[in-house]
């Protein structure tokens, strides 16, 4: 693989959360992210804002414990795909149903997830997981600014 | 770009099956138990479980079409969605409000719902990420991300 996927705090925050209500939450997003080249997450169409190489996209994802709901019912990431970093920075999660669910992120939460992803990039201060083991971390703050 | 004739005949079909279902879902009253119950439930269910799965199908089609960069594609698939989703939540209404149909079909009506609930917020994506001049993701804070 020829970039990585990185998380801010706020991600790993809320998917901590999450995890306690949907078990199986990491592996459905590895699931759905690790057959994905760079360029293919950057190419997808559910673009919140593109800026050339760097595209904010969201990505809806199924909960394999809903029993075949489909994607609908399930989670949603809003990612970076940052092709000059070549990486994806994963920014935040939510779930659209149970007790946590939200029926969509509010602006000033994603702006702020925005912002800590950049100031995690500039301080290098973000965690690099491995998309083939369940979102584990394998290196801490080893990419440079 | 969406290939829009077959997407928007998507739309279209699950609107016309919305509409269809509406028309049938009237309020009559029946005894739990009874073999009218049991039709009902026949009778019913596969027509819930198909909208489910036609709405499910307009959804995952959404999402890999998005209209990120065409106003106008944005605009009219707008309009077409909210056609949709008015047609199948007055439908999903009628259902939920009527005691029994709302006892008999929990989980179906359940994932109607969440598929409503797809449908909503595309609209909002569309309206605030797309059609709107102001962004909530401003362009000063996306150009800041090209100098890290």
């Amino acid at each position: 693989m020829d970039f990585n996927f990185i998380s801010t705090s706020l991600f790993r925050h809320n998917l901590e959360r999450l995890v306690k209500n949907y078990p199986s939450c990491k592996k459905d997003i590895c699931n759905e992210l690790k057959p994905l080249s760079l360029d293919e997450i950057h190419a997808k169409n559910y673009r919140l804002k593109d800026s050339g190489n760097i595209r904010i996209i969201k990505i809806r994802i199924g909960n394999s414990q809903g029993n075949g709901k489909g994607k609908s019912s399930g989670f949603r990431v809003i990612v970076i795909a940052n092709l000059r970093k070549r990486h994806v920075g994963l920014l935040t999660i939510f779930a659209k149903t149970g007790k946590d669910g939200l029926n969509n992120i509010e602006n000033h939460e994603l702006s702020e997830a925005i912002k800590k992803y950049s100031r995690d990039v500039r301080e290098a201060s973000f965690k690099i997981h491995n998309i083939l083991s369940e979102l584990e971390i394998i290196e801490q703050e080893k990419e440079k600014p | 770009m969406i290939a829009t004739n077959d997407f928007k005949k998507r739309i279209y079909e699950a609107y016309d099956e919305s509409e269809r279902l509406s028309q049938k879902a009237k309020f009559r009253i029946i005894v739990k138990g009874s073999d009218e119950h049991l039709d009902m439930i026949s009778e019913k269910k596969p027509g819930l479980d198909n909208i489910v799965t036609v709405l499910r199908s307009v959804n995952d089609t959404i999402e890999n079409n998005f209209p990120s960069n065409d106003i106008t594609e944005a605009k009219e698939i707008k309009k077409l969605l909210h056609m949709l989703h008015s047609s199948v939540k007055l439908f999903s209404e009628t259902m939920g409000n009527i005691e029994f149909y709302a006892a008999s079909f929990p989980e179906a009506l359940g994932q109607l719902n969440d598929e409503i609930n797809q449908l909503e917020e595309y609209i909002q994506d569309i309206n605030e990420y797309v059609l709107s001049e102001d962004n909530p993701i401003s362009d000063d804070l996306m150009d800041s991300l090209h100098g890290l």
